[in-house]
């Protein structure tokens, strides 16, 4: 595989609880990202899942630097972004974009799709003059599949559908290398997700994008993703490549995912058996010692509550789990 | 079968609104059968809640112009008096509302709110009450329930509040349960333990659900029969097997092939459903679904509504130009 365009190490984002009173001390951490190692190559979509609350859009943002991370770093085209100035990261927040999740949400209600479109090229200052700009928005509304002419209509004036690919259009406007896209189908309709899903595609093998795709619903990642990494409660539990992680799934808490992700076939839901966890997912400002799994884990034995499983690698993925540590398994 | 326990016949749904009248819900029957799993399944929009609010009485009139019928175990519903209405609600037919977060009383405690309906319909009070309403929090699987019955809404998981919408739903022994996107806010292991949890309830005590909901992988596992609404009308209805394997309406078959399968094999593309789905406030003179479909031709299909007719056993489209068995 080519070179890793993104790679994270041990990223750590904690936000601090602090007590109430005059003096407010800092009492403890919500460890919303803890610990999270993983690389995107150039051109692969790199499907991040899990449930809400485990940290996958803090990752997101972390990887731009739209939150500061508390420990680890993030290296982008060889740089490390947290060491960069603030005018050095600005450069290179044009080589990144993201895709939110809501469209209702992340698009100024008050500024024309056109100028939306356009400010990410002023900023940057690509665009020299208004006929340019003129140009280059109605390149980009075209390429989203939206009409140059739209460019004067306010976000109400559109669908979620047409409004996310007016975000899309804006993702795209300073030609970014990696877009991080955020649980971008969600808020759609079944049948507007996959024109939006589609075009995501076709912009990758067009523009050569690399995308980390975030999302909890596992059969848009999967259908979406080259590879996958699967996060439970602040960190990564199994990354694997997509035909492997559904054929076979090794973490416990994989599996469980899996079988419960509904099959639209009454016939295939038949023969299927679920693996039903106990419980809820744990708070991550106290989050279980050990494996953070283990109190939901079916499959949980003696050290799974001391000791933390590393993420390791074997037989072509990585997997975080102590049933796999004598398998042979190396230092991922 | 025997008598149906809910028949529903031409019910419409209308609302004044500055831009005109919106058609809302145009025109749905159905026969509900005690024991029965029903899917209701449509985009947003479609009208599948307004559909089910009118059945429970819940819409307010006006602004909403409610007609047709809805019988229940024989009696007439639409028309019925608040106080009337109070017998029905909660006892024989009960509903599970789709955001938890919002549909729990926040200054009210569990135990409050799960012991409201027992004293109105079962003349329950007090202690009775209040070790009915543990045993119902054991049955939907919350653990200590003894302790939980008095937590207050915001001191509880999602999954739990949800849980509690259904200890709710079910305090009265309801011969009919309404769940109206009732795991759409929760995760797929969540929803996993959910819709388990209200089959499995379904075979104890033998009650009928509706289960209203946008995506056609959830009810694949529980559903007895699946009607597909758009533009306020039934699109198709049939068994489960029928359905997701031998769709007839184009309007199926372009839902299901826009899902993402889960599975190794990656389809070259999804497929998508052109356009819009139609302004109530201006629904297309014939099917509503012929603006966006690839079958759709003038002579008909812009003109005249379809009717439901049989295409299979047991399985109904409309639709002009039904998909036939080897589509």
């Amino acid at each position: 595989m080519s070179q890793p365009l993104v790679e994270v190490s041990n990223l750590q984002v904690y936000f601090p609880i602090l007590s109430t009173g005059a003096v407010r001390r800092h009492i403890n951490d919500v460890k919303a990202v803890d610990g999270v190692t993983f690389e995107v190559y150039r051109g692969e979509t790199l499907g991040l899942v899990g449930e809400s609350g485990c940290g996958k859009t803090t990752t997101g943002l972390a990887l731009l630097r739209l939150i500061e991370p508390t420990g680890g770093n993030v290296t982008f085209d060889g740089s490390d972004t947290s060491l960069l100035s603030t005018s050095e990261l600005r450069a290179l927040r044009k080589r990144m974009a993201m895709i939110f999740q809501d469209p209702y949400a992340s698009l100024d209600p008050r500024m024309s799709i056109g100028k939306i479109v356009a400010e990410p090229l002023e900023i940057h200052g690509l665009v020299a003059g208004r006929t340019e700009k003129h140009r280059r928005v109605g390149d980009l509304l075209e390429m989203v599949g939206l009409s140059p002419d739209y460019r004067n209509r306010y976000p109400h004036e559109f669908s979620g559908g047409q409004r996310q690919r007016v975000g899309i259009a804006r993702a795209l406007a300073t030609e970014p290398d990696f877009i991080v896209c955020d649980e971008p189908i969600a808020a759609l309709d079944v049948s507007i997700q996959a024109g939006v899903m589609n075009l995501l595609e076709d912009l990758q093998r067009e523009l050569g994008l690399t995308y980390l795709f975030i999302a909890h619903d596992l059969s848009a990642v999967q259908h979406f993703s080259d590879r996958i990494a699967v996060m439970y409660l602040g960190r990564i539990v199994e990354v694997a490549d997509r035909v492997g992680l559904y054929e076979d799934p090794r973490h416990p808490y994989t599996q469980a995912l899996l079988s419960a992700v509904p099959v639209p076939d009454p016939v295939v839901e038949r023969g299927r058996s679920r693996i039903i966890l106990e419980g809820d997912v744990p708070s991550p400002i106290d989050p279980p010692s050990g494996c953070n799994f283990h109190p939901r884990c079916p499959q949980a034995f003696g050290p799974c509550p001391g000791d933390d499983p590393q993420l390791l690698a074997i037989s072509g993925r990585q997997v975080a789990c102590h049933l796999y540590a004598d398998s042979g398994a190396v230092n991922a | 079968m025997s008598e149906p326990v809910l028949e529903v016949r031409n019910l419409q749904v209308r609302f004044g609104t500055k831009r005109g009248v919106a058609e809302v819900v145009n025109g749905i029957s159905y026969d509900l059968h005690a024991g029965e799993t029903l899917a209701i399944v449509g985009e947003s929009g479609s009208g599948k809640s307004v559909g089910v609010l009118a059945l429970m009485g819940l819409l307010p009139q006006p602004p909403a112009a409610v007609s047709g019928s809805v019988q229940y175990r024989g009696e007439e519903l639409l028309g019925l008096s608040p106080k009337q209405w109070r017998g029905i609600r909660g006892k024989g037919m009960a509903m599970i509302f789709q955001d938890p977060m919002t549909s729990l009383n926040p200054v009210r405690t569990v135990g409050y709110q799960l012991t409201e309906s027992m004293a109105i319909h079962l003349n329950l009070k007090g202690d009775p009450a209040r070790s009915r309403a543990i045993e119902l929090l054991d049955v939907v699987g919350i653990p200590s329930p003894e302790a939980r019955v008095d937590d207050y809404p915001h001191q509880l998981s999602g999954g739990m509040r949800q849980r509690v919408m259904i200890a709710m739903g079910l305090a009265c022994d309801p011969d009919v349960l309404i769940a109206d996107e009732a795991t759409t806010a929760l995760d797929v292991t969540t929803q996993a333990q959910i819709t388990d949890l209200v089959a499995e309830l379904q075979d104890r005590v033998g009650m009928a659900v509706i289960w209203i909901t946008h995506d056609l992988g959830v009810v694949a596992s529980i559903a007895d029969r699946v009607h597909v609404m758009y533009g306020g009308r039934f699109m198709e209805q049939a068994g489960a097997d029928d359905i997701y394997g031998t769709p007839q309406h184009p309007y199926t078959e372009g839902l299901l092939g826009s899902l993402p399968m889960p599975g190794a094999q990656r389809p070259d593309k999804l497929m998508t459903i052109p356009g819009l789905p139609p302004d109530p406030v201006a629904m297309p003179a014939g099917c509503p679904f012929a603006p966006r479909c690839a079958y759709a031709d003038e002579a008909s299909c812009l003109d005249t509504v379809p009717a439901m007719e049989g295409v299979g056993d047991g399985h109904e489209a409309a639709c002009h130009h039904p998909l036939g068995v080897n589509a």
